[in-house]
């Protein structure tokens, strides 16, 4: 059974506060990275908005293409994107 | 997404079509759903004077009346949802909004049914007050019978809104109740002015 991938956790449980990356490891020979690293805001999105962003760029931001491919309407397609870039816009202001 | 989940839910389909219908193909079903309102009303002796209005008469309209009655209400409805998009501030596309209050319109023209079976044979506002015993029951009964389908008019048009807009809070309702309002109050008005021009 292969190991189920965890979330990323974007805010500290104990606090609230935005979290940021202090140690990265290398797969093939464990080497250990340790810094002060944020988050870029795209990683900060839920797992669903990632795909979407995916999407998006795969369809050349053809909001129709994609409302053919997730059988969305367009404006449905439209709303969520208008709320993703609200969603992108407050967590780029939120940045220290 | 969670709107791709909802594709399979039939309230879905029933209650907001809007999530997964839209361009061409809604505009279709809209246009067809106007044109459904001519046999209609032909048949069940209806007048869509508002654009919310539903009422049965002792006589089929004339065929000038029936198509005046509802292309005001049609196009009242949807061109002023489509101005309190506009006025809120967001974009939409007016294709989406003339199908979807085109679609929306079903339940309404539903309705029509059970009002005529149980409609007593009155013509004036005045003469229900004169209704006594089953006649009185009859009338109630078809108010009840076509108030759910009423609801649900009222429920597929603020979803249209909804959709078209992607309004939330105060100004979703406020949007919403404000434009409906004043579309009724205009097609009464320019159904009057221009079914008097047929008369």
């Amino acid at each position: 059974m292969e190991p189920k991938l965890s979330k990323l956790p974007v805010r500290c449980p104990s606090c609230g506060s935005g979290l940021s990356v202090q140690s990265l490891a290398c797969r093939e020979c464990d080497t250990v990275v340790n810094g002060r690293y944020d988050l870029p805001v795209l990683l900060m999105l839920e797992k669903e908005e990632l795909e979407f962003v995916l999407r998006f760029v795969l369809n050349s931001g053809s909001l129709k293409e994609m409302s053919k491919e997730m059988g969305l309407s367009y404006p449905t397609i439209r709303n969520y994107l208008d709320d993703l870039i609200s969603k992108l816009q407050s967590l780029e202001n939120q940045k220290p | 997404m969670k709107a791709e989940e909802k594709r399979k839910s039939l309230t879905s389909w029933l209650f907001n079509p809007f999530l997964f219908w839209s361009g061409e193909k809604l505009f279709l079903a809209g246009v067809l759903a106007i044109l459904l309102h001519i046999p209609m009303a032909m048949v069940f002796n209806i007048r869509f004077g508002g654009a919310l209005d539903m009422h049965v008469g002792p006589e089929a309209p004339a065929l000038a009346v029936i198509v005046t009655d509802i292309l005001i209400a049609w196009m009242v409805m949807f061109l002023f949802l489509y101005a309190a998009i506009r006025l809120l501030g967001k974009t939409a596309r007016l294709i989406d909004i003339a199908g979807a209050v085109g679609v929306a319109r079903l339940p309404l023209l539903l309705s029509s049914i059970p009002v005529y079976y149980t409609a007593p044979d009155i013509e004036t506002p005045e003469e229900v007050l004169a209704l006594q015993g089953s006649e009185m029951g009859w009338l109630i009964a078809g108010a009840l019978l076509s108030l759910p389908f009423f609801v649900w008019f009222i429920v597929l048009l603020f979803n249209a809104f909804k959709v078209n807009s992607n309004q939330k809070g105060w100004k979703l309702g406020v949007g919403f109740v404000g434009a409906i309002v004043v579309a009724e109050i205009a097609s009464l008005f320019l159904n009057r002015y221009f079914t008097g021009l047929l008369s």
